[in-house]
């Protein structure tokens, strides 16, 4: 391979990983907690946390994109205490795995929200967490 | 009238009953979802404020509670702490229950507070402040005892309170009409059946005066023409023999006194045909008319004077009025004040006439019977208003009578 292959190799490797880095993830708007990651080289973590329109409750959504099509267990924690859990298959074709939107009550105070979700079959664990919100 | 009062207090009475009905619709809306959602999602972990809980009952709230009414939930413990409100931020505060949910917490059912009944937890609500607030009591699977509060909309109770009420305000006016309908030829009927009655009856009521008018001055006739007529010419033979000379003192003295109590009888006769049937009053005959009232009077040894002034100027149905209530108090006097004189004067100004009865007799006390009912001139007296006169009885204990009316004269 010669040195001009290996850079265009290696740019299209760069750029191609970093839009699969980048185009899951929405923009946050003004007043909405985000937290994102990788959970492994292959599959990803976001939690969003939205002020309903006045009236004293959260819109909590959790998002996983990994390439497979598993049953994933999941849970989301409020403050520490489980506030939601359950189980979903991965949906492989789609763009994102799957979204786990639940609404929760907002506290005076700061609210310390946690999104949790488990593959069954491989045990991968994907866990975000917005603070002080 | 009385069908408008009638619609009214019925309509008032419907529209009582259709909001007892819609308070009752919702307090039954209210039992059934704190019997399926309240009692058996409450948990522990909700008792005990932890936050995960209190997520998942909202949950169960928005999710199960879809009634349009509900505007808000809350969950009290018997302490007063108010262990949930769907509002968010309020709850795990302590605010003590009002007496109406102390009851109901006490002895269960299910009772409503209608307006503000905020202590302080609405303070994360939605600003909604007309309000009913219905509270059941439940108790948890563990057995805790807890009030599920729902806040509903007054609108809304309102615009249920008329959809019950509208079908029937239709029913009530609608009876009303039929019932009008029905009852209005009846009461036509009827009507005029009255009011025949009514008039045959005042016919006959006239024919009645009528014919007594006509009995009684047949009889003054009588009396006048023949009795009367005898009495005078044999008091003019007696007179006219009385001064026959060559009688005796004796004989001419007897003869005297009996035309002296023929004469009397003749003015007791006037009097008594005056009572029996009353001339026709006219102004400038009034001073007669009066000297007639009082003839009984001398018979009884009652010095009486008549004295008329000016009632020329007066008017014959004014003549008359005065001719009536001096009747009523001559004979008042003759019958029960026992005077030695009655004095009876008539006066008048051009302006008003005034006709006085004055007696010294027994008179009467001040408290005792109005005037008007022992004298019996009640009747003179509203004879006396409907003339536009006014009526006066002074009296006191052996101080003697006066009645005194003054009537204006026209013109």
């Amino acid at each position: 391979m010669s040195p001009r292959s290996i850079l265009v190799v290696t740019l299209s490797s760069v750029l191609g990983a970093a839009a699969l880095a980048t185009a899951p993830f929405a923009v946050a708007s003004d007043g909405d907690g985000v937290e994102r990651g990788a959970c492994s080289n292959t599959s990803f973590k976001r939690l969003r946390v939205v002020p309903a329109t006045n009236n004293g409750y959260l819109d909590v959504i959790g998002v996983v994109w990994s390439n497979d099509d598993d049953l994933w267990d999941w849970k989301m924690l409020h403050d520490g205490d489980l506030s939601a859990k359950g189980e979903v298959r991965a949906d492989g074709d789609a763009d994102r795995s799957f979204r786990i939107k639940r609404s929760m009550l907002d506290f005076p105070g700061t609210d310390v929200i946690a999104f949790r979700a488990e593959n069954n079959r491989t045990g991968e664990t994907c866990f975000v967490k917005v603070d002080d919100f | 009238m009385t069908l408008v009062a009638l619609v009214v207090a019925t309509n008032l009475l419907a529209g009582q009953a259709a909001n007892r009905e819609a308070l009752s619709e919702l307090s039954s809306v209210n039992e059934v979802l704190a019997e399926s959602v309240g009692a058996p999602e409450v948990t522990a972990g909700l008792i005990r404020s932890e936050r995960g809980a209190y997520d998942r009952f909202s949950r169960i709230v928005k999710k199960r509670v879809q009634a349009p009414l509900l505007k808000r939930v809350n969950i009290w413990s018997s302490e007063g702490v108010l262990l949930f409100s769907d509002q968010g931020g309020v709850f795990g505060k302590q605010y003590g229950l009002s007496s109406a949910q102390q009851r109901i917490m006490d002895d269960g059912g299910t009772g409503h507070v209608i307006g503000d009944d905020d202590r302080g937890e609405t303070e994360y609500a939605d600003g909604t402040t007309d309000t009913v607030q219905i509270f059941t009591r439940i108790e948890t699977t563990g057995g805790t005892p807890l009030l599920f509060e729902g806040y509903y909309s007054l609108d809304d109770l309102e615009e249920r309170r008329q959809e019950i009420y509208r079908p029937f305000m239709w029913i009530i006016v609608g009876a009303l009409i039929l019932l009008l309908v029905l009852v209005t030829p009846i009461l036509r009927v009827l009507t005029r059946q009255v009011t025949s009655a009514s008039k045959e009856r005042e016919r006959l009521l006239r024919a009645g005066l009528e014919a007594s008018d006509a009995e009684r001055r047949r009889i003054a006739r009588d009396l006048h023409d023949g009795v009367v007529q005898d009495l005078a010419g044999t008091s003019f033979s007696i007179a006219a023999a009385a001064r026959e000379p060559g009688l005796g003192d004796g004989v001419r003295n007897s003869l005297h006194a009996a035309n002296q109590a023929i004469r009397d009888t003749l003015k007791s006769l006037r009097a008594l045909l005056a009572e029996i049937h009353p001339p026709e009053i006219q102004a400038d005959g009034l001073a007669s008319s009066l000297a007639d009232l009082i003839a009984p009077a001398s018979a009884l040894g009652i010095q009486a004077s008549v004295s008329v002034e000016g009632a020329e100027t007066a008017t014959d149905t004014q003549a008359a009025l005065v001719w009536r209530v001096a009747q009523e108090a001559v004979r008042n006097a003759l019958r029960h004040a026992h005077p030695s004189t009655i004095a009876v004067t008539v006066r008048s100004d051009g302006k008003k006439l005034v006709l006085e009865v004055v007696d010294d007799g027994i008179g009467f006390a001040a408290d005792a019977a109005p005037a008007a009912d022992r004298y019996g001139l009640r009747g003179m007296s509203s004879l006396v208003r409907d003339s536009g006169g006014r009526l006066e009885v002074r009296s006191s204990a052996g101080e003697g009578t006066a009645v005194r009316l003054e009537v204006g004269v026209d013109g």
